[in-house]
């Protein structure tokens, strides 16, 4: 490490103050950015990987504090520095970019005032800014930047957003760019642009970027270095070569086997991480993974271990009792993987879309015009017991809304939608009741699709009262079998949902579901809400559902990689059409049309060159 | 409608870190049991139980003239005599009993009609955007002004007080009602019982409907407060309860007239209201807290 | 924007035509002979007729509505039968006092709510703010009937330091006049300067949590900069809406605060035309009070519109 050092960071510690009193939630942080380079700080929710970031510019909210360690920035001492000093490196020495780029800018001033806003707060005089603004939304990829600087944040779409967030923070040449989850609000082929953007910048301005995120796969594509947090502390640290070909922490390892990923088999049971990542406020003793991690020794349970350089030739730290040696890497597939017998079998087929059209009308007013705006137009699809068929599109292409459609909650305006050989148009009182059973739907959010006055065991019970599908003396013993159908323990019955973590409440979900003893599950975005390592899990348990009860499923995704693992046939759809449809493995290995290969391009651990004009279109389309 | 809403939700989930309420039957009682809540409660049954007993041992009654007007506090008129030489204790009560009959009253029926018109929302949308109409116009109007608008329609009294109460706190509830049921509807575990084939009634019945109801109890409390400042305004004015009627509102009118003679003749009708007003607002402080905080 | 003030303008005149129907409507609810009500308790069979003929009373009523209706828009405000004036000219006596009556009052409640609301919005010490808001709570529970009783009894009858009521002319004798205002705009305002208050506190408060209020810190903004520029534009929405609706209520507040501190405008003007069965000109001061409310609220949507372009460019959400 010759090049000049833009940030170090050495044994940084942070404090939360709750009602409880003092909580360390960061200890023992430290690393460095050297100029013109990307480190990757990843982590889940709670691994203190944001209060890390907030920390740097001095903008902790109020509840937290640093108790331990130094910052410097630029070689000096951002702790030591008064309040005016640290505000003027911000926004000028020191750029931010955030998650959500809506919520992070202003309604109520143009992009132009907005950018505007940050080069005169650093001296620049205003007829200047004006220009230079127009110049800095160019730079970012915003078209027509003359007439565009004059509009407000809501007529811009996500990416364009992200995009004017990125010029305000880059508008005076920043020595360094922080950006916090910059991606991750946005849908894939987007956040393709948006990376391939900071990767740009950061050679054109010759600016470091700690770029923070959930994405080990984000990291492999840009970053130089990486640092893996875990519970508040750095599990991992080294150059993204070194961490990605060899995990030294099982955590990294596993984390990075978790995350569904295109360069591996289809169908392939993901290995998943058990249990969750803890609270803040309670966080176990020893190494902090230790309760989740596959290689826990006695020592992991008691002592804390230290990170330890097991580079070679470049440094590469690992905080690790059982690191001693490079973790094998790859171990053999996790046992319960059962299912290579079944890709053969075809299923029975049991629903039947035939040129589906679905449309939102809105009536005539005194002075609007009637409108009908068609959200699915002209779908047909299949699925069968036993199989799974991936639906697979981003926000707004109208998935939702036919997945809707599907069992039941909206009419298609015209078409046919039979399931197992019934159809909700024609169907009788008790056809209807039959259709009901025979499709079940599985929410993107898991705490808004539970009743928060029901307890977990009123939740199960009542689709077999409402459908008197076990005694009175039967029930409680079912309702027992639905939840560990689900691998959640029966002590979680007389729970409330906001009692329980996300992962368990979508497991609840599903175990409704099941209640009706349904043939068909169409899951939307069953996983998307979930922190990564439990989306794994729940990948899995409905894979072993569908192989234990021979359910058939349509699972509705916005990101090729998660239906993956679990589909054996794949729709694309764009624009209320499918564009492509095949099986898993012919669309991965084979994509015909140009959306599924800009899909693909974006994914994880794709192998695809990414077409490059395409993705700054289909940015345009979504707005 | 589909997929718009889940920018927020889609920051990964720390778990359990939602506040902790239990969502039980139990919230009311807790709600009762909290310091405020306790407080308000005390106030207004206090309120409630002077007015009911205190005739029984007052020598007194409220219509009754003495010889002295005027009178200063004394043994024999615990709080003085009034302009005619009645008792102006008796005439407290007297006057506090009106005004729990009026609110009691009016108050309730207008939640259920009020309640009603909020759910036509579901109904029909015509319905709807006439009854929304109607309910901008009711909340514009001043209490006042509408009351007065009653007086001119129908003699004040009684009467004219209970339909201007009943008129004002309707759209309220109305409002509350509709903004209840429109947001438990757009929630997924409403559509979710839907897919799992629960009957209509029963989605309304079980699942719905408690939210609307404790919405609405909440808001009871403050409106109870609400109907005795209109009655009050009503009666200052002169177009709400009419003498020889005693009611709080005409008393701290009368009495007004003599507020340097014999100032308690005002100021203790005042008081009643401070308490049963002050009382409300705890209760309902005290149900939005243990109630309504999800 | 001119489409969307056009649009709200004539949203208000359709409410204004419907309130005007009841209006006219409430007459016929009352029990009796219009005309003789019309022409007061104690008029001669004589009048009672003319009047019934003048106002045709012998036709349709939807062509009495209409005919009267026209006499409005020409501006013809009518006669009061009690008092043998023109309404007009007994409006034009009595809207000084009114007048005046509501603007102190609004003032008032502008300034008492804003500086409660960034009190308890910006203020540090705990003890402040708990201070601010138990004056905020009894404020609340005080209707001007109440509160304005008290403040007679405070300062009129214990300390004698403000007359109790009555007016004077503002221009012959202004410290008289200014001194008998102060009481009855504080009753007006004091009950609903506390909801402006803690609205403003709860918007700024939620404001500030708002991820804007970062990206702003961010780029190096000083805190008093991002209140002013931030905060501040963007809290102001909520209570402007309640501030339009406060100030239509203010209209109900004056009838009280007159009726209290026995000051004749067009407050006591109404009540004494409902308590003489006046109900001509009770009409046309009831469709005043009407009319001010609309635009009242008319005004605070086109500041709404002029502050959030999303409004303005009519975006749902």
């Amino acid at each position: 490490m010759t090049e000049q050092v833009v940030l170090d960071v050495r044994n940084l510690g942070l404090e939360l103050s709750l009602e409880s009193g003092g909580v360390p939630v960061v200890s023992g942080v430290t690393f460095s950015v050297p100029a013109g380079q990307i480190l990757g700080v990843v982590g889940e929710s709670g691994s203190g990987k944001s209060l890390t970031a907030l920390s740097i510019g001095r903008m902790l909210p109020r509840a937290a504090t640093v108790v331990s360690g130094s910052i410097h920035f630029q070689g000096r001492d951002m702790l030591e520095m008064p309040d005016a000093e640290v505000a003027a490196l911000r926004g000028a020495e020191l750029g931010m970019v955030f998650q959500d780029p809506l919520a992070f800018l202003n309604p109520l001033m143009t992009v132009g005032q907005q950018i505007r806003e940050v080069l005169v707060l650093h001296g620049m005089p205003k007829d200047k800014a004006e220009v230079r603004a127009v110049e800095l939304l160019e730079l970012v990829g915003v078209r027509d930047p003359e007439k565009r600087k004059d509009d407000y944040p809501h007529t811009f779409s996500g990416g364009m957003r992200q995009r004017v967030m990125i010029a305000i923070a880059v508008a005076n040449n920043p020595a360094l760019l922080l950006a916090d989850e910059p991606t991750s609000a946005l849908d894939v082929t987007v956040q393709e642009g948006i990376l391939r953007l900071l990767a740009r910048l950061r050679s054109e301005l010759g600016m470091a970027l700690v770029l923070i995120t959930h994405d080990m796969s984000l990291v492999e594509e840009i970053c130089d270095s990486v640092m893996v947090m875990y519970a508040g502390r750095v599990v991992e640290q080294g150059s993204v070569r070194d961490v990605i070909r060899e995990p030294r922490h099982p955590y990294t390892r596993e984390l990075m086997r978790s995350t569904p990923r295109l360069d591996r088999p289809t169908r392939e049971r993901l290995p998943a991480i058990a249990g969750k990542p803890p609270d803040v406020t309670s966080r176990p003793d020893g190494c902090r993974f230790h309760p989740r991690c596959p290689l826990t020794m006695d020592r992991c349970r008691t002592d804390e271990p230290a990170l330890v350089d097991r580079g070679t030739d470049t440094p590469h730290h690992a905080a690790c009792w059982a690191a001693a040696e490079p973790l094998p890497a790859s171990t053999p597939p996790t046992p319960g993987s059962s299912r290579t017998s079944q890709t053969g079998s075809e299923g029975t087929p049991i629903l039947d879309v035939q040129d589906v059209y679905v449309s939102y009308q809105r009536k005539a007013r005194l002075w609007r015009q009637p409108d009908e705006r068609p959200v699915v137009e002209g779908v047909s699809l299949r699925a069968h017991s036993g199989r799974a068929l991936g639906l697979v599109g981003e926000s707004g292409c109208g998935k939702s809304t036919l997945a809707r459609t599907i069992v039941g909650l909206l009419s298609p305006s015209s078409g046919r939608i039979s399931i197992d050989g019934l159809q909700w148009t024609h169907a009788s009182r008790e056809e209807r009741n039959r259709l009901r059973r025979t499709v079940q739907l599985v929410f993107q959010d898991p705490y808004l699709s539970l009743n928060p006055r029901q307890t977990v065991r009123q939740i199960l019970t009542e689709p077999l009262v409402v459908h008197g599908l076990a005694s009175r003396e039967r029930r409680q013993s079912r309702v027992g079998d639905l939840i560990s159908h689900v691998g959640l323990p029966v002590s979680l019955l007389d729970r409330y949902p906001y009692q329980l973590s996300g992962g368990q409440r979508q497991r609840v979900g599903i175990a409704r579901a099941l209640a009706v003893e349904p043939q068909l599950i169409v899951a939307d975005e069953p996983v998307s809400a979930l922190d990564v390592s439990v989306q794994a899990q729940i990948i899995n348990l409905l894979a072993d559902l569908r192989d234990e009860l021979d359910l058939g499923y349509v699972v509705i995704a916005h990101d090729l990689s998660v239906v993956r693992h679990l589909c054996d046939e794949v729709a694309v759809m764009r624009a209320g059409k499918i564009v492509e449809h095949g099986p898993t493995s012919e669309i991965f290995s084979a994509p015909q049309h140009p959306y599924t290969l800009s899909l693909l391009a974006a994914s994880p651990g794709s192998p695809w060159a990414r077409p490059e004009p395409a993705i700054d279109a289909v940015d345009e389309v979504t707005e | 409608m589909s997929t718009t809403a889940f920018t927020g939700a889609e920051s990964v989930d720390g778990g359990g870190q939602a506040p902790v309420v239990p969502r039980s039957r139990g919230r009311y009682w807790r709600a009762v049991r909290s310091p405020r809540g306790a407080i308000g409660l005390a106030l207004v049954a206090f309120v409630i139980l002077v007015s009911v007993i205190g005739p029984f041992l007052l020598s007194y009654g409220p219509f009754e003239q003495g010889p002295n007007s005027l009178q200063q506090p004394g043994s024999d008129h615990l709080m003085g005599t009034d302009e005619v030489g009645r008792d102006l204790l008796a005439r407290v009560l007297a006057g506090t009993r009106v005004d729990l009959i009026i609110t009691l009253v009016a108050v309730p029926v207008a939640a259920v009609i009020g309640t009603l018109l909020g759910l036509v929302a579901v109904v029909s949308r015509v319905a709807d955007a006439v009854v929304q109409r109607m309910f901008d116009v009711l909340i514009g109007v001043p209490a006042v002004i509408l009351g007065i608008g009653v007086a001119i329609a129908i003699a004040p009294g009684m009467e004219s007080v209970m339909i201007a109460i009943a008129l004002v706190t309707m759209p309220i509830f109305g409002r509350q009602a509709r903004g209840a049921l429109l947001g438990q509807l757009s929630l997924d575990y409403v559509a979710a019982a839907e897919v799992l084939g629960y009957p209509r009634r029963r989605i309304m019945m079980r699942h719905i409907l408690p939210n609307i109801v404790d919405v609405i109890f909440v808001r009871f409390a403050v409106e109870m407060a609400h109907a005795i400042m209109i009655e009050g305004g009503l009666s200052v004015v002169g177009l709400g309860i009419q003498s020889p009627q005693p009611s709080l509102g005409s008393m701290i009118k009368d009495g007004s007239s003599y507020l340097f003679e014999t100032p308690l003749y005002a100021l203790a009708p005042i008081f009643v209201v401070l308490l049963l007003v002050v009382g409300y607002f705890m209760v309902s402080d005290a149900l939005n807290q243990a109630v309504l905080r999800t | 924007m001119t489409r969307y003030v056009l649009r709200q303008v004539m949203s208000g005149l359709a409410v204004l035509l419907a309130t005007s129907v009841i209006v006219f409507g409430l007459l016929h609810l009352a029990p009796g002979d219009p005309a003789s009500i019309l022409a007061g308790p104690d008029a001669a069979e004589d009048t009672i007729a003319a009047i019934r003929t003048e106002m045709g009373l012998d036709q349709h009523p939807v062509a009495q509505y209409l005919d009267w209706l026209r006499q409005l828009l020409t501006g013809d405000l009518g006669m009061s039968y009690t008092l043998g004036q023109p309404v007009s000219e007994l409006i034009g006596q009595r809207i000084g006092s009114t007048l005046q009556l509501t603007v102190t009052a609004t003032f008032l409640m502008i300034l008492l709510g804003t500086a409660m609301g960034v009190g308890l919005a910006t203020s540090k010490s705990r003890v402040i703010k708990q201070g601010i808001d138990s004056m905020a709570t009894l404020a609340l529970a005080m209707p001007p009937f109440v509160s304005g009783v008290l403040l007679i009894f405070l300062f009129a009858v214990v300390w004698g330091v403000l007359p109790s009521g009555g007016e004077a002319s503002l221009l012959g004798e202004p410290a008289d006049a200014v001194s008998r205002l102060i009481l009855p705009s504080i009753a007006m305002a004091l009950p609903t300067a506390p909801v402006l208050g803690r609205l403003l506190a709860t918007e700024m408060r939620r404001t500030r949590d708002q991820e804007f209020v970062l990206t702003a810190q961010a780029k190096g903004a000083s805190t008093r900069w991002i209140t002013w520029r931030h905060v501040v534009p963007n809290s102001l929405g909520p209570a402007i809406v309640e501030l339009g609706i406060r100030v239509g209520h203010l209209l109900g507040g004056v009838v009280v605060a007159e009726a209290i501190f026995a000051r004749a405008g067009l407050g006591s003007l109404l009540v004494e035309a409902v308590q003489t069965r006046d109900y001509r000109l009770a009409q046309v001061l009831l469709l005043l009070g009407i009319a001010v409310m609309i635009a009242a609220q008319l005004a605070t949507e086109v500041c709404m519109a002029r502050l959030d372009p999303r409004i303005r460019l009519g975006v749902s959400s």
